[in-house]
């Protein structure tokens, strides 16, 4: 019933290399999350806690 | 400038931070806050009660909608992130804002724009398009306020003395980056005159540029720098470090990378060509996974300290707006299904999301930080924990009932208006009027509902008022020790050109190149993918560097970090859109090609787009059963393709006006806009008394047509301005002649007579030969005029 609109074929190929991108960028963030040092990490993830004074404005 | 209050002890410094610019954004954010939620409540009781419209153009809903959704995303959630992002940032690098300047330009320029916004919108000075409609003096304000909140940032970081950068600072970094590239983009417009412009984008484009900025509006204005706060100021409340810092980081890059591409999501089943709706649809999936993976780790923070949820309002609200992201991004891909999306797009299903969204994962994350600042800002305790409670309470019933009202509403009125019978050949409700008057209750219900979130928030302005009242500001302030990093330091150049960020843009360019070229030139890109990245893995090999030490160095590096994230976020907007805008035209119009608008239909249409009608009607009947035995043919790209801006529209409070044109007399549309219940009873549309008495601006049509030249409208050179002045007196007599026929009267320079003629022009187009059809007919084509 409904003709779609013409696509050319090159743009079919889009899709794919986008989500073959999205793996190696998935894939290279994952790899760096295995390798992260300890030490590094426990030292980033406190950085919030860290404690603080307060002045008179 | 450079203020930083500091007393060397030895390698010591005491940094005090500038929490007076934190004080000055939160409290504006919640006075925007409430303006924004008072103006919504407005217009939910407007789409139950359309005599709250007050037959008065500055509050009419089509003028005052924008200025609630601007209100409510950039001076509600603006501030309260330029609250959220000072304040944390300078604790998380130790150091105080470089430029006390720079901070109150941005404080005070961005405020200025709110109210330029306020005056604008209800005066009915718009772009057109959504939560883009500010006019191009102001975008050019927004654009260079928002450089100046960069400056400060990247200055801040440039001056910091940690040297981690916490992946909250990540997602303020890509926020940064993301909006500006998206604003610009989607901006791009030649003005007419002082108040108006007309984008350079049209029809299919201007879609799809409009929906990648609206996607990601959602996605770098209201969610990254609000899960950046989340990442700070959760497990800061919680007193527990974040539950796995490695999630947050394969949060961060899947994330960002992920949504960039789905803004195709919203144009599902329209014209848009079908790569780009599978391409949207598929990325839209994918989002599910980092989304609730940030979800399941800002929850889990709070492992082993669930018990203060029940004396702690700021957890409460932490907790309840972590939860509410989770629910929204589990909904938002739901409706980007295709087969969901027939049902859901254009219902009030879509409001219920979007307000799932804003009142509890925006809403409450405001509110709890705010519950959490004000003590710390003003050194006194909160001045009623019971009061705060009471807000959650409120603000969560509120909730509740907007989005049950919403989906109600909306799966209804999907239903309703897909439902067929006898075979999928007639419509079950043929009336549109069926579907709003079996929703009435439900938009009661909302109004309902917001009007109880709107009251917890005035309980959070008393709440924070008394604390602040008779208390002293204060100001953070850390020891800490003055390094220097020497490892660390990168020039401005180097920070953009260095071996990492180098091979990422050229394995992007390559992959792009093998992508979008194919044949000869595909295959080289191809090549040199391979020789990147084996050039890439010797070097690492024989310089002895690991891929953490790359990594290591660049996270440690403001700027080698900015560049990639502006490649990962250019990268899934570059390979939509560019295609789209080199489509060869003549071949995807299927046949169809709008005829370009006499000057008074033009002058017709900038009425219709001033008073905000694509917020309630669209203009795209799609390639669903329903839509098409409701509206007529299913909408081609061709017949929007001299549309600048497209009129698409999102949402269908009233019928789709695709192929209006013609559907009616030209009487009908003068008894309908002077009060639609003459026409249609039941119908909750406003009346438009000033479109009789107005006159339309002519004047202006010389200047409108010469922008609309150059972007790419075929006027003939001979519509000179007298010619123009000659068209449109000609089509006035006609139109009003055709009027006194049938008994109304008008002068003929009145805006209804420039809106009817736009009205009867919506829908008709000409047939054309492709080039396809042509090499195989070369002899037969020819051009037939049609209204469809």
């Amino acid at each position: 019933m409904f003709d779609q609109v013409l696509v050319q074929d090159w743009q079919n190929l889009l899709s794919i290399a986008a989500t073959i991108l999205f793996i190696i960028a998935f894939a290279m963030a994952l790899l760096r999350v295995f390798t992260l040092d300890s030490k590094a990490l426990s030292h980033a993830e406190n950085l919030p806690l860290e404690p603080e004074s307060r002045a008179n404005h | 400038m450079h203020d930083v209050a500091s007393e060397p002890v030895g390698s010591k410094t005491t940094v005090v931070y500038d929490d007076g610019i934190v004080r000055q954004f939160m409290l504006v954010s919640i006075f925007w806050g409430i303006v924004a939620m008072l103006i919504g409540v407005l217009i939910a009781t407007q789409l139950a009660f359309w005599p709250a419209n007050f037959n008065t153009r500055w509050i009419t809903f089509g003028r005052i909608r924008p200025l609630h959704t601007n209100a409510g995303i950039f001076a509600f959630v603006g501030n309260m992130m330029f609250a959220g992002i000072y304040y944390s940032t300078q604790r998380l690098v130790k150091a105080r804002l470089p430029s006390r300047f720079l901070s109150l330009l941005h404080f005070w320029g961005w405020q200025l724009i709110i109210v330029a916004a306020a005056i604008t919108l209800p005066l009915g000075l718009t772009r057109g398009k959504e939560y883009a409609e500010l006019i191009w003096p102001i975008n050019i304000a927004v654009a260079v306020i928002w450089l100046v909140f960069a400056a400060n940032f990247f200055w801040l970081l440039a001056r910091r003395n940690e040297r981690s950068l916490y992946v909250a600072i990540w997602f303020y970094i890509a926020s940064i980056v993301t909006v500006t590239v998206l604003y610009v983009v989607n901006h791009l417009s030649i003005p007419t005159s002082l108040t108006h412009s007309y984008p350079i984008f049209g029809g299919v484009q201007d879609a799809l540029v409009q929906w990648w900025y609206g996607h990601n509006a959602v996605a770098f204005f209201l969610t990254t720098p609000i899960l950046g706060i989340m990442y700070y100021f959760l497990p800061k409340a919680a007193e527990r470090p974040v539950y796995s810092y490695r999630l947050s980081i394969v949060h961060f890059w899947s994330l960002v990378f992920v949504y960039i591409w789905a803004g195709p999501h919203h144009l599902l089943n329209t014209a848009l060509p079908s790569w780009l709706q599978s391409l949207g649809m598929v990325f839209s999936l994918m989002l599910w996974a980092p989304s609730w993976g940030g979800m399941l780790n800002g929850l889990l923070t709070l492992r082993g300290a669930w018990d203060k949820l029940r004396t702690d309002p700021v957890l409460k609200f932490f907790a309840a707006g972590v939860t509410f992201y989770g629910m929204a991004t589990f909904e938002g891909p739901l409706l980007a299904i295709k087969s969901v999306n027939a049902l859901a797009h254009y219902s009030d299903w879509i409001i219920g999301h979007v307000h799932s969204g804003a009142l509890g994962w925006n809403g409450f994350m405001a509110a709890g930080m705010f519950y959490f600042l004000a003590p710390r800002l003003w050194n006194r305790k909160l001045y009623s924990v019971p009061l705060a409670n009471m807000h959650f309470w409120l603000g969560l019933v509120g909730i509740l009932l907007y989005i049950a009202s919403m989906w109600v509403s909306g799966v209804t009125q999907g239903l309703m208006l897909s439902a067929t019978k006898e075979g999928g050949t007639v419509l079950a409700y043929p009336n549109f009027i069926d579907a709003v008057l079996a929703t009435r209750a439900m938009m009661w219900t909302r109004a309902a509902g917001g009007a109880l979130y709107l009251s917890g928030f005035f309980m959070l302005a008393y709440n924070v008022v008394m604390t602040a009242r008779g208390a002293e500001p204060v100001n953070g302030t850390v020891e800490v020790f003055v390094q220097e990093h020497e490892d660390r330091e990168m020039s401005f150049l180097a920070g953009f050109f260095n071996v990492p960020v180098v091979f990422t843009f050229l394995t992007i360019i390559f992959a792009t190149g093998w992508a979008a070229l194919g044949g000869f030139p595909g295959g080289l890109c191809l090549v040199g993918l391979v020789a990147v990245v084996l050039f890439a893995l010797i070097l690492a090999q024989s310089q002895g560097i690991g891929y953490a030490q790359w990594y290591e160095r660049l996270l440690e590096n403001a700027l080698p970090f900015t560049s990639l994230t502006i490649a990962t976020v250019l990268v899934g907007g570059a390979v939509q859109i560019i295609p789209t805008v080199m489509i060869d035209k003549a071949e995807s119009i299927e046949g169809v090609r709008q005829i370009p608008y006499t000057p008074l239909e033009l002058a017709g249409r900038d009425i219709y787009i001033r008073e905000g009608c694509y917020l309630c009607h669209s203009q795209m009947i799609r390639t669903l059963t329903g839509d098409v035995l409701r509206y007529g043919d299913y909408s081609k790209l061709g017949e929007s393709i001299y549309d600048h801006p497209f009129q698409w529209g999102s949402k269908r409070i009233g019928p789709d006006l695709a192929r209006i044109g013609g559907k009616y007399p030209d009487v009908w549309h003068f008894e309908h806009m002077q009060n639609p219940r003459n026409v249609t009873p039941g119908s909750i549309m406003p009346n438009y008394p000033w479109l009789y008495t107005d006159k339309t601006d002519v004047d202006a049509l010389p200047n409108k047509i010469a922008v609309q030249r150059i972007i790419g409208v075929p006027y003939p050179a001979s519509l000179t301005s007298d010619a123009i002045s000659r068209s449109v007196d000609a089509q006035e007599r006609s139109i009003v002649s055709d009027l006194k026929n049938q008994g109304a009267l008008i002068q003929p320079d009145r805006e209804i007579v420039a809106l009817i003629a736009y009205l009867q022009k919506v829908g008709k187009s000409e047939k054309v030969a492709t080039p396809a059809q042509l090499s195989r007919q070369p002899a037969t084509a020819q051009e037939n005029s049609t209204g469809h």
